[in-house]
């Protein structure tokens, strides 16, 4: 680690306006998340620099309902944060090519009989909506990759969708303040698409 | 717990942690034994300890991984630069940085194959979500090096039998059981906006300001307490940066609250290591636990 700092230590001081800057404080335009997995970094991939992106990232970039429930909220003080506290003015969720956590929900079985962790599920049951939209839509002798695929995008929407159920996000969104974004990194074939989540409440119209 | 607790206080030192004689985990009195390897990179300092196991296992390898990838992590814009992109769009600005990733990254055709096999990262990463503190951007670590987690203020709640939906006790169990990485590092770093919520925290809950904000941070109340027992008369700035380094060792003593971290640390499969990224005087500190009295858990179990 402390060859790989020295590096980085030589290019701070190369830019130390902008440095200083930081120091003082951040101003994202981007909240970015996306998978822990190690070959899906937002900031490597988008070439984003230090002070550009506030990043949350957990297995398969997952975003659960709004929920008074109690129970580990990251994603969610993570969002509240970015969205009332930074400013931000747009989301982005990353979904990537040949993602373990959707292969994992993917390979489930609904009476539980082949568990294999002991969090590793429970975390991401929060996609299963997904689950079941992607095998409804893509035909059953499909190649695996095909529902894989299918089911990462789908289970980008839904954390989109479920980033919407906050109330904090609704309204900037509505304002036309914050907008959400999906993507999908596919590093098989090196491709990288995005696509809008749109929020729109249309004039009123009389019957 | 109880038993594991006990045969650690055998032979043990305390965690760094600005000072403080003792480092207490909930209601015990439980010292991890440490061999403490503080490298201040600020030019100034000079090394502490080296920590040999560390150096050899992985920064041999880190090096080279360094020199070979050097240019595709070009140095970033300049200020006047950045000033530029930000009349950009938003998306093109995305685009302009994927198209340059991509272009290094295609460079190397057995990483790209290599990666889109599967991944062996050696690291896992803990870190805060603040743009500031990139982990792979400040420790110049490429695709496939580290598997990381970030959420506000670099957190790691307590081992819990009960099912919590938590995405750090997921990403742990999937890195260390599954990925099989060797190193875990929770990495703090200055002006921790998380941990400044943390320490401003009223007692009776008073101040409350937000939804899910003060619910998440206080997972690590335990690491405010102490600080601002320690520190009493220190100004609140000096507190908050005793705080970021506090939570740093609390979260890699909740780390340690699974069976599974134990149990690998235990076999030498895995290493604890805390870090703290200061981006105000531009410098990095790291320290290493040492657990081998770990290898009686078995015994004592």
């Amino acid at each position: 680690m402390r060859k790989a700092f020295e590096e980085f230590k030589a290019y701070f001081k190369k830019e130390k306006e902008l440095f200083d800057a930081l120091a003082q404080s951040q101003h994202p335009k981007w909240m970015i998340i996306a998978c822990s997995d190690s070959r899906v970094d937002p900031a490597l991939v988008l070439g984003l620099e230090l002070g550009e992106a506030f990043i949350l990232r957990n297995i398969a970039s997952l975003i659960p309902p709004h929920s008074k429930q109690s129970g580990h909220k990251s994603g969610a003080s993570a969002i509240e944060y970015a969205v009332e506290h930074l400013k931000v003015e747009h989301i982005m969720i990353v979904g990537h090519s040949r993602c373990g956590g959707i292969k994992a929900l993917l390979e489930m079985k609904e009476d539980g009989s082949n568990r294999f962790s002991e969090y590793i599920e429970d975390w991401i049951q929060i996609a299963q909506p997904a689950s079941e939209i992607a095998k409804a839509k893509v035909p059953h002798d499909s190649p695996f990759e095909e529902l894989w695929t299918c089911c990462v995008k789908e289970s980008v929407n839904l954390s989109l969708r479920n980033c919407m159920s906050y109330p904090f996000v609704k309204i900037p969104m509505e304002k036309g303040l914050l907008t959400l974004h999906g993507a999908y990194f596919d590093f098989v074939n090196g491709a990288f698409d995005v696509w809008k989540l749109k929020c729109k409440i249309d004039e009123h119209q009389s019957l | 717990m109880a038993a594991l607790a006990n045969s650690l206080s055998l032979s043990c030192f305390d965690l760094p942690s600005s000072g403080a004689a003792s480092f207490g985990a909930h209601s015990q009195t439980a010292r991890l034994p440490m061999q403490v390897s503080a490298q201040a990179f600020d030019g100034q300092k000079k090394t502490v300890v080296d920590n040999n196991a560390f150096k050899d296992k992985t920064l041999e390898g880190l090096n080279s991984l360094s020199i070979h990838n050097a240019e595709s992590r070009t140095p970033a814009a300049s200020v006047s630069a950045v000033a530029t992109e930000v009349q950009t769009s938003p998306l093109e600005r995305l685009k302009t940085g994927y198209l340059k990733f991509k272009e290094n990254y295609v460079k190397d055709q057995n990483l790209v194959s290599s990666l889109a096999e599967g991944q062996a990262p050696p690291y896992m990463i803990i870190a805060c979500c603040d743009s500031r503190v990139d982990p792979c951007t400040v420790l110049n670590l490429p695709p496939g090096e580290a598997f990381v987690l970030r959420n506000i203020g670099n957190m790691v709640p307590v081992y819990s039998a009960q099912s919590a939906c938590s995405s750090a006790a997921s990403a742990i169990e999937y890195a260390v059981l599954h990925l099989k990485v060797k190193h875990l590092v929770v990495m703090g770093h200055s002006r921790c906006g998380a941990v400044k919520a943390l320490m401003g925290i009223e007692d009776d809950g008073s101040n409350r300001f937000s939804e899910f904000i003060e619910d998440w941070v206080l997972i690590l109340k335990n690491a405010s307490k102490k600080v601002k027992s320690i520190h009493k008369v220190a100004p609140f700035a000096e507190q908050c940066t005793a705080c970021e380094k506090e939570v740093v060792n609390a979260s890699l003593w909740n780390c340690l609250s699974y069976p599974f971290v134990r149990e690998k640390m235990a076999s030498g499969d895995l290493t604890l290591h805390g870090g703290y990224y200061d981006f105000v005087s531009n410098a990095f500190e790291s320290w290493t636990l040492d657990l081998s009295c770990l290898n009686d858990v078995d015994k004592v179990q």
